[in-house]
């Protein structure tokens, strides 16, 4: 199997640690832009400096010293750090998939965990959120190489679970961060009322970056189903029994059009909209992160 | 309609409970799945919802017609040929209706929803019901009176096979009546048990059904050739009569074996017969086609001779038409001329024995593809005075032989007897030219024997030694002379008067041709000479009714009179009331008398009031008409008419047709009363006849050949006539499928070649054309609709 191979839900979906799904993640992602044009986006260590005592012993580079017999720290390129958020939606439609794969959630967490190693890596902090109808669990942000070990914890053990309070609970947000911070949303987006989607803007006003990455399931895209169905929302509770042939049209059309007026809207308040579907691989939102983070540093 | 198991229709309708039931009872129930975009589903649910109520109640329809069209189709519905048609225009209009329908309630379920559109679709809708309930009117007004049933049932049926001459047309060593009797008899074999049978042929004329099969296959084994045979159309109209009359079973059938030749379709227009097949529903018509599609044939045109005066040395000039239908072939064509003998015809050991001596001679010809060729043969030899038969023949094989001879009867005479008298000054140039031209004098050939006298030696003559006397501007006549004139026209004499200058006398008309003598003879006065210098004057073709004007008849506007005028002619004071029968026969344009005609006693007199015997340029006088200047066609015609009627040259008509009435003049001077003939009839004794009224008549003259007539008066007289058919009679032309619709009717008939094409055709007509095939047809149609249907609604995935 090749390393970009892991940047494919379906493959990904195979391996259970989650650590093991963002290392493999950011792995075959850093693999492909070795072959891409972005060949030279810093990642890299740009250089080396002498360790001087309360360096952290694990930023040595050992295969220095065994070449040099010298204790080197590795320097990295962007010596700014930004604090980085992951904002998990835990609504219980994030609990969905069609093709009995990876869930929204799966996928979004999967996304969020190859994003912390990625930032971790590049000594960038970040931190958890999660809210559905509350804020939940929370870790501020951290460089620290536990961090992602803290961070990978928290989002094995989420559950996606009850109705979301999107704009209650991003406006929690904004209120909990004191810093300019890059915010990073995962989230389905179905809203009882697209209104909601206000209190996003506000942490745009607030001086924060936002990238939302809108995570839905293959079969909300496509609408893959034929004939008489019941169809049911758990959390909302509505039921609609239709025909399947007869809506697709009408809803695909429906989705797009929902998808697009987000686009422009987040466009507006310059914020990096990201429509992902499950199907998809995980190098475009990584892709993402890091066009977001050149251009802003 | 009918239909073939009812109860089968009871069990289809019962049936149709099944899947209303089961649609409300069984509906399947939609698979529930978690989806959590529900509310984007929402926006167009109330739309939806009408959509799927609507296709499942289409689906509930499909499943109901599915059903309903297999009872149908198990039910076994037909409807008679006829109505077949209609039938299913009626049904396409119905499924063009209900599609129509459909597409209009699919319109209006639509959203957003096009006005115009399911305005349009609306209209289409409603003329749809309107073509159907007119479409299903017509089905149900005329679906009466055709009764259908099992094929086994009894019929009454009517077998009429074409008897004229050309089914004696031979292929594969059989004639066509032979095929057609073979054809008959399989259709008598095949007919129901207890079915009420008729067998005639076109030449009955009063059909009857036989006493059982048996009788009437003896009668189809006794039809043969009837040389008066009747059209075809006929005999299916005696045959339609025959069944609404005396039918007993409710199902009636007509076979007609014909070779389908086109004489056969000939008589009353074809309408009346459309017309009556129409009315006659209940009755099936069968033609069975026994013909060859592609005729051999040679055939005889009738002869044409050069003349019918013949004297004992006129030459016989006969000339005929060799016709071929085919490819290119040659023939020899044989001239035959019996040699009298008196003792012949005469039965001797019950056979008829005639002349047996011939003057013959033969012709090789040689006639293109579907050609013709001709051939002239001439005769020289002297001949004895007395009736001549002959007859000219193709030799060798033909496919129909009965047109391959041509029987001809002639009669010769001695020479015409006449008399021409004139003043000295009068040339008779013209009127001897036209009776007797010099060469034929000479010959000795020509009809009449011309005696030519001058006026004033007249009395020395016994005029009752000559058939006729012409008298040509002659000069005032005694009353002596008068006198014996009118003795000679009473005893039957003819007298022609050709009235000029001689006659007048200080501007009006001599007192001789003024006095009674005079009037009582011509029927009139004569008056004063009428003079028209202009050349206007012409003789009028206005009524051509007179014998003397036949010839004109056929194209009276073009008789160029007007080449030829009249300056004088002489005016006529009627006798009135007549003392004799006097007609008019020819008028001026002027409408004054040209030629008038008196009968007196025996005989006749033809006065004409301007004279014939006018010369180029008469000395000291003007002239009274230029008749005979020029090329003088018109007047020599006229003269020599008036000639021939006054010398009662009226040949008897000795070639006739087949089926005309003979009639010979028979003269108790010279003829005796009582013959007996001898008709060409096979194996037919002779027959006496009787003259009647100075005629001879017989009637019975379908046989074509010589009719030879014996009797005796101071030894035997023989005469006699000929029969031939008439060329129609073997015309082997076919009939063109066009045609026979036009006689009968498009779909009024059933034409069939052979025996399978037959009973098809008697299943379909008795049985009706059934409609299980089409029902089945629709069937799988409409399964394979509702599988796509159920399969795109019920869909899981």
């Amino acid at each position: 199997m090749s390393v970009e191979e892991y940047l494919k839900p379906s493959v990904i979906h195979q391996i259970q640690r989650l650590d093991l799904r963002a290392q493999f993640v950011v792995k075959g992602f850093l693999h492909g832009l070795h072959a891409s044009p972005f060949h030279g986006f810093s990642v890299q260590f740009s250089e080396h400096r002498k360790y001087v005592p309360g360096d952290d012993p694990k930023d040595l580079d050992w295969r220095v010293f065994a070449r040099t017999d010298k204790y080197y720290i590795k320097k990295y390129e962007a010596e700014t750090n930004i604090n980085g958020y992951l904002v998990m939606d835990l609504s219980q439609s994030m609990d969905y998939t069609y093709r009995q794969e990876l869930t929204k959630f799966d996928y979004a967490i999967c996304l969020a965990a190859a994003l912390a190693y990625l930032m971790i890596s590049q000594q960038d902090p970040v931190g958890l959120i999660t809210f559905a109808d509350s804020i939940g669990e929370s870790l501020p942000p951290r460089s620290k190489r536990t961090q992602l070990n803290n961070l990978l914890t928290l989002l094995s053990r989420a559950k996606p679970t009850g109705r979301t309070e999107f704009a209650k609970c991003i406006e929690l947000i904004a209120a909990m961060l004191k810093h300019r911070s890059l915010i990073m949303l995962f989230s389905d987006l179905l809203l009882d009322d697209p209104q909601e989607l206000d209190a996003l803007f506000r942490l745009t006003f607030a001086g924060h970056d936002v990238i939302v990455f809108h995570v839905l399931d293959e079969a909300e895209v496509t609408f893959p189903f034929s004939g008489s169905h019941e169809f049911l929302d758990a959390e909302s509770n509505q039921r609609l029994t239709t025909d399947a042939n007869q809506v697709r049209g009408d809803y695909v059309r429906a989705i797009e059009q929902y998808r697009s007026e987000l686009a422009q809207r987040c466009h507006q308040h310059r914020i990096d909209y990201v429509p992902l579907d499950t199907s998809m691989q995980f190098d475009r939102a990584l892709m993402e992160y890091l066009m977001r983070r050149r251009a802003r540093y | 309609m009918t239909v073939a198991n009812g109860i089968l229709l009871a069990v289809g309708g019962l049936l149709l409970t099944i899947p209303v039931i089961l649609h409300f009872l069984m509906q399947p129930k939609p698979r529930a799945v978690p989806f959590p975009a529900v509310r984007f589903l929402q926006r167009q649910q109330a739309a939806n919802q009408r959509r799927l109520r609507l296709r499942h109640w289409l689906l509930l329809l499909l499943r109901c017609l599915a059903i309903g069209l297999l009872a149908a189709a198990m039910a076994g519905p037909a409807v008679a040929e006829e109505q077949f048609g209609k039938w299913l225009s009626a049904i396409s209009i119905g499924v063009l209706t209900l599609l129509a329908v459909g597409l209009l309630a699919a319109a209006a379920m639509r959203t957003p929803r096009n006005g115009l559109f399911i305005g349009l679709l609306a209209l289409v809708v409603l003329g749809c019901l309107v073509w159907l309930t007119t479409a299903w009117r017509a089905v149900f007004a005329e679906d009466v009176n055709i009764p259908l049933g099992q094929t086994s049932d009894p019929v009454s049926a009517v077998v009429l096979v074409d008897l004229s001459p050309r089914m004696d047309y031979r292929r594969e060593n059989q004639s066509h009546l032979q095929w057609a009797k073979q054809m008959g008899e399989w259709v008598l074999n095949q007919l129901p048990l207890d079915s009420q049978i008729a067998v005639m042929g076109t030449s009955d004329t009063d059909p009857f059904f036989s006493i059982d099969a048996a009788a009437a296959r003896k009668k189809l084994l006794t039809l043969d050739i009837a040389f008066q045979a009747g059209a075809i159309p006929d005999g299916i109209r005696r045959a339609l009569t025959l069944l609404q009359d005396s039918a007993e079973n409710a199902r009636r059938e007509i076979y007609v074996v014909t070779d389908l030749t086109k004489s056969s379709w000939a008589g009353a227009s074809p309408t009346s017969l459309r017309d009556q097949l129409s009315k006659t529903s209940d009755t099936s018509l069968f033609i069975i086609d026994v013909g060859t599609v592609q005729p051999q044939n040679f055939s005889l045109s009738p002869p044409r001779f050069s003349s019918t005066r013949l004297t004992q040395v006129s030459p016989i000039h006969v000339d005929v038409d060799v016709s071929r239908l085919g490819p290119a072939a040659e023939r020899n064509v044989r001239l035959l001329i019996e040699q009298p003998d008196d003792s012949r015809p005469v039965i001797r050991d019950g056979q008829v024995l005639t002349p047996d001596r011939f003057w013959q001679q033969s012709q090789h010809v040689a006639v293109g593809e579907n050609g013709s060729a001709h051939v002239h043969f001439v005769h020289n030899d002297p001949l004895p005075i007395g009736i001549l038969h002959g007859r000219i023949e193709i030799l060798g094989q033909d496919g129909l032989e009965v047109d391959n001879t041509r029987h001809f009867t002639l009669e010769v005479k001695p020479a015409w007897p006449v008399l021409i008298v004139h003043p000295a000054d009068v040339s008779s140039l013209f009127l001897t030219a036209i009776l007797a031209g010099e060469g034929d004098r000479q010959l000795g050939v020509s009809a009449y024997q011309v005696t030519e006298i001058n006026q004033a030696e007249i009395n020395r003559f016994d005029l009752a030694q000559f058939q006729a006397v012409f008298l040509l501007n002659p000069e005032p006549i005694s009353e002596v002379l008068w006198a014996k004139l009118k003795h000679y026209v009473s005893g039957g004499g003819s007298l022609a008067l050709f009235l000029g200058h001689h006659a007048l006398e200080q501007g009006e008309a001599h007192p001789d041709f003024r006095s009674e003598a005079a009037r009582e003879l011509i029927g009139g006065a004569f008056t004063f000479p009428w003079r028209r210098p202009d050349g206007d004057l012409i003789i009028s073709m206005a009524s051509l009714a007179h014998p003397i004007l036949a010839a004109f008849r056929d194209a009276p506007d073009n008789v160029p009179w007007n080449r030829f005028p009249v300056y004088y002619h002489w005016g006529l004071d009627l006798e009135s009331p007549p003392k004799y029968p006097t007609d008019i026969v020819l008028r001026y344009s002027n409408r004054q008398v040209a030629v008038i005609e008196r009968l007196i006693g025996q005989g006749r007199v033809v006065t004409m009031t301007t004279p014939i015997s006018e010369p180029e340029r008469p000395a000291d006088r003007e002239k009274w008409n230029d008749l005979f200047t020029g090329m003088p066609v018109p007047a020599f015609l006229l003269v020599s008419h008036l000639a021939q009627y006054l010398v009662q040259f009226e040949s008897d008509t000795l070639n006739i047709e087949s089926g005309q009435l003979a009639v010979l003049r028979n003269d108790p001077r010279v003829h005796p009363e009582t013959y007996a003939l001898f008709s060409p009839r096979l194996g037919q004794m002779p027959t006496s006849i009787t003259a009647n009224e100075g005629q001879l008549r017989y009637r019975f003259t379908e046989t074509p050949g010589h009719y030879r007539i014996k009797g005796s008066r101071e030894g035997p007289v023989l005469r006699g006539f000929s029969v031939n058919l008439p060329p129609a009679a073997t015309d082997l032309t076919r009939l063109r499928p066009a045609e026979l619709d036009e006689w009968l009717g498009a779909g009024q008939y059933q034409l069939a070649r052979d025996q399978v094409e037959i009973q098809r055709q008697q299943g379909t007509t008795r049985r009706g054309r059934e409609f299980y095939p089409l029902l089945l047809l629709m069937l799988a149609v409409l399964i394979g609709i509702e599988y796509v249907f159920a399969n795109r609604f019920y869909a899981v995935r």
